[in-house]
């Protein structure tokens, strides 16, 4: 292992050092192999944050890495460097987008759909909730969650995406919860 | 944008010239001359310098800031690799600043030391401090510049030691103008000086050093 670890510093030293030198071959190869590592450690800190924004990240240091590359001397090595970078960058992005949490709405669907079956009891006082959302908001509880019509169909006939509608859907569900809780 | 289009984006400009350590030091340590060089130039050395020199509490006035830059000043390359945070040896710093330390305390025991400690008064405070600080301009720009070339990864930090150099450098060379030689003075505001530098250096290198 420690051999391993030994050869992947050296090459990479010597592609970074090709690199610098005008070499635009030995640069590609080099941030092709340090790209996967940079995957790994962007996955493994950021486990909050959707799939898509990852790879978001990913560029963010690789661009960081180009625009600093003057900063590297060739009698250091070169691990540490990239990773005081990636570990900067990464850090600086999670800031950046530590605001918002971003949790896929998948893990809530079936739950949502549960919560909101057409309970003969609950139905007016869900009715009057619902009457409170706006209508668009409305149009897509009642389409979905009460009549539940496939979420396709509701989709096309209010002309959003699935992902937008799922999203909506979700938000209005989350205000009637709050409701709920509140009366 | 995908990542493989990126960084053959990327490789078509990989050239690079990378940072030279002892440029950073020789153009920091050429700011903080310049101006120095300028203003004894204009204004001269203290009258009898030669003579005020025999008094140690004298040597010390300059030896004490100019060890403490000699030894911060290569400490500032460091900072602009990114992985060098961890490496500094701001340690080294502290035998000269325990040293003004003990000096302070010894004054303190000496009556002749106390009884004139308020000789330049307002005045020799706001001229020691004042033009220490002027003088910290120059090398604080471009300390900040040359760390921004870098990657700094603790900017205040960073900052505060380009300030630190600039400040106690110009402490070091406006000494040889400076005609208070009670230690109780020196010591205290040469040291606010170069404090206030190195405030700066920090506020200022939060802003720039950022990437």
């Amino acid at each position: 292992m420690q051999d391993q670890v030994g050869t992947t510093e050296a090459r990479w030293a010597a592609l970074m050092r090709a690199s610098v030198a005008g070499d635009g071959r030995a640069y590609a190869r080099l941030l092709t192999e340090i790209t996967p590592v940079l995957r790994g450690i962007v996955r493994a800190r950021g486990r909050t944050f959707a799939p898509d924004q990852h790879e978001d990240i990913v560029q963010e240091v690789l661009l960081s890495i180009h625009a600093k590359r003057n900063t590297w001397r060739e009698d250091h090595p070169i691990k540490p460097w990239l990773y005081a970078i990636t570990r900067h960058k990464v850090v600086d992005a999670f800031r950046k987008r530590g605001a918002s949490v971003v949790l896929p709405i998948e893990d809530f669907e079936d739950e949502l759909e549960a919560d909101a079956g057409p309970d003969p009891m609950a139905r007016r006082d869900v009715d009057v909730l619902v009457g409170r959302l706006d209508i668009r908001s409305a149009t897509i509880v009642r389409a979905v969650a009460l009549e539940e019509l496939p979420h396709a169909e509701v989709s096309a006939r209010l002309g959003m995406t699935d992902a937008a509608l799922r999203v909506a859907l979700h938000r209005a569900m989350k205000k009637l919860q709050d409701w709920g809780k509140g009366t | 944008m995908d990542t493989e289009d990126l960084i053959s984006k990327l490789s078509a400009n990989s050239r690079a010239a990378p940072m030279d350590d002892r440029r950073v030091m020789a153009l920091t340590f050429g700011a903080v001359a310049l101006p120095l060089a300028l203003f004894l130039g204009t204004l001269g050395v203290r009258h009898g310098l030669g003579l005020a020199l025999s008094n140690p509490l004298v040597v010390v006035k300059t030896v004490l800031p100019l060890v403490i830059f000699a030894l911060a000043l290569p400490e500032l390359p460091r900072l602009t690799r990114p992985e060098g945070t961890q490496e500094t040896k701001l340690y080294r710093l502290a035998l000269p600043i325990l040293a003004a330390l003990a000096l302070f305390v010894l004054t303190l025991f000496n009556p002749e030391a106390l009884e004139s400690r308020r000789e330049g008064g307002l005045v020799g405070v706001v001229e020691c401090v004042g033009l220490i600080s002027l003088l910290s301009i120059v090398p604080v720009w471009v300390g900040l510049r040359l760390l921004r070339q870098g990657a700094v990864t603790r900017p205040g930090f960073a900052g505060a030691l380009a300030g630190f150099v600039a400040g106690s450098g110009a402490a070091a060379g406006y000494s040889l103008f400076c005609t208070r030689d009670n230690p109780l003075f020196y010591l205290v505001w040469y040291s606010v000086a170069i404090g206030l530098a190195t405030l700066a250096g920090s506020l200022l290198g939060r802003r720039m050093l950022r990437w």
